[in-house]
């Protein structure tokens, strides 16, 4: 599979029953319901999920570690944590795909701060991923492609964008990214939230209204 | 573990855009898992900040990960789902072969003050103790999530406890308080073996405290755990620190007191920092926590 995204409308592929047919009711079930199959020690679920999955969820390891084998690393640690922890999942707070993209990325940034050099890594232990990040529009979610959320996160201003970019596809601290730009802490922090108020505010125009323009232009 | 820092409101909302993109510090993690679920504030920046980092995940191009990926990851989880279904006919066996053991009986009122000092989750009468079998049920019950790990040498030695506890003497109702204190917390450290993704250590002593044994539990969720039976008590103005060893260092990990029933449980081990190789107890001279001075007394090392 390549990762699409819409991966629960994905139809099954040409293969022998009955394991056809079984494939193929993988293949119509929701996230939710086969995270509640690998609850049941459901081998067969985790790997559809899988299969769901794995090119959004290399894609976005690869994009953090820019590194191919800790990827794989960390794809392996994150699948093997919905297996052992998707009894944790509780449908409604987050969908079945956000659940298990906050682990890949939760999995890759711990990846990303134990390969740097010791005088970097931050003190403290390196915890599990949350398990708890709530979907604000569930009625959006699924809605935008990956297009339209690049044109969403154009649409807001760059040094915003490069704070938040920063923060989640670099693992930087609030400390750190003030560090690498050179902007006071105190900046740091309002360009973060506010790229994110404006992000919201560019998803929600995209998923409903008509196509966004990248700033600046 | 070590302790959580304590946020007010207004610093989870200050920190809330990093936490959702996942760019704070282990300890600023914590102290907002710590705050979000006791704060009466829905906190809804959590989930409006959080809505729109989520969909960041899927901005990269689609990229798919070698074949051989998923065949390593399959292979993964059905060797710990077949461990795991060992580990679970294990466990109903021992239940099985225990049978029904007799509840110990209350024979005083419940008197205010020590009932009142048990935590809220712990019974607060001896006739509420739940039985061995039923503890090991329990542990049962939460085991049957697939593990790789043995988890008999932890299963013999919170089965020893749990019937040493349950023999200790009920003379008073302060006592039967202590015991049922201590209880839930043996239980609770079971129950955190069981916890999917914990790390345990089975421990064993040498020289002077060559009959002790036990274990430590560090669960991805929740306190961390050593309980450990066989150590006599510390001689005046000395005291058992326990430690854990990281790649090239030891690190004070709590002091451990061995109760009257023969059992030293420390609750809440300080786990922060590197991976853990290493859980070891030593004798020190009360005060002085720096490092090991003597030989480890009880030690066991981590899986890798």
């Amino acid at each position: 599979m390549t990762g699409s995204q819409e991966p629960e409308r994905r139809a099954a592929g040409s293969v022998s029953e009955p394991q056809g047919a079984i494939a193929a009711q993988s293949a119509r079930a929701s996230d939710e319901d086969l995270l509640g199959r690998v609850a049941a020690a459901d081998p067969a679920a985790l790997e559809s999920l899988y299969e769901r999955y794995k090119g959004m969820a290399f894609a976005l390891a690869h994009r953090v570690t820019a590194d191919a084998v800790l990827a794989e690393d960390v794809l392996q640690e994150a699948f093997l944590s919905v297996w052992r922890n998707a009894a944790r999942f509780t449908p409604g707070k987050a969908s079945g795909r956000t659940w298990i993209m906050a682990i890949v990325h939760h999995r890759a940034i711990d990846a990303l701060r134990r390969k740097r050099p010791a005088g970097e890594l931050p003190e403290g232990e390196i915890l599990p991923p949350s398990l708890v990040v709530p979907d604000a529009w569930p009625e959006v979610a699924g809605r935008l492609d990956r297009e339209e959320i690049e044109r969403a996160l154009a649409s807001i201003p760059p040094d915003q964008r490069e704070a938040i970019e920063l923060a989640y596809f670099g693992g930087l601290t609030q400390t750190e990214i003030a560090t690498h730009t050179g902007a006071a802490l105190g900046t740091v922090k309002s360009r973060v939230r506010m790229g994110l108020q404006a992000l919201r505010a560019a998803l929600l125009a995209a998923a409903t209204g008509p196509p966004l323009r990248p700033a600046g232009s | 573990m070590s302790a959580v820092r304590t946020l007010t409101c207004d610093q989870v909302r200050e920190l809330a855009p990093f936490y959702v993109l996942g760019a704070l510090e282990p300890g600023q993690v914590a102290a907002i898992r710590a705050h979000l679920p006791t704060c009466r504030d829905a906190h809804r920046e959590m989930a409006e900040l959080g809505g729109a980092a989520a969909y960041l995940a899927q901005l990269p191009a689609p990229l798919d990960p070698p074949d051989a990926l998923g065949q390593r990851i399959m292979a993964s989880v059905r060797a710990e789902l077949r461990a795991g279904q060992r580990d679970q006919a294990a466990v109903e066996r021992l239940v099985g072969s225990l049978g029904p053991q007799p509840r110990p009986v209350a024979t005083a009122a419940p008197a205010a003050s020590p009932v009142a000092a048990i935590p809220p989750s712990a019974p607060a009468a001896a006739t509420q103790l739940p039985t061995a079998p039923e503890q090991l049920a329990a542990l049962a019950a939460t085991s049957r999530r697939p593990r790789i790990r043995p988890i008999w040498p932890v299963l013999g030695v919170g089965l020893l406890l749990i019937l040493g506890l349950a023999g200790w003497g009920i003379s008073s109702q302060s006592t039967i308080a202590r015991q049922a204190a201590r209880d839930q917390t043996l239980r609770s450290a079971l129950l955190a073996v069981a916890q999917s993704g914990a790390t345990v250590v089975h421990l064993s002593g040498k020289g002077s405290a060559a009959g002790a044994s036990g274990f430590a539990v560090m669960p991805p969720d929740g306190p961390a755990y050593l309980v450990v039976t066989g150590l006599s008590t510390a001689p005046p103005g000395s005291a058992y620190e326990a430690w854990v060893g990281t790649a090239g260092a030891m690190r004070p990990a709590g002091q451990v007191t061995v109760g009257d029933d023969g059992v030293a449980i420390l609750t809440g081990m300080h786990t922060s920092g590197p991976a853990i190789r290493l859980v070891a107890i030593s004798l020190e001279r009360s005060g002085a926590t720096a490092g090991p001075s003597g030989s480890l007394l009880v030690s066991g090392q981590a899986s890798p």
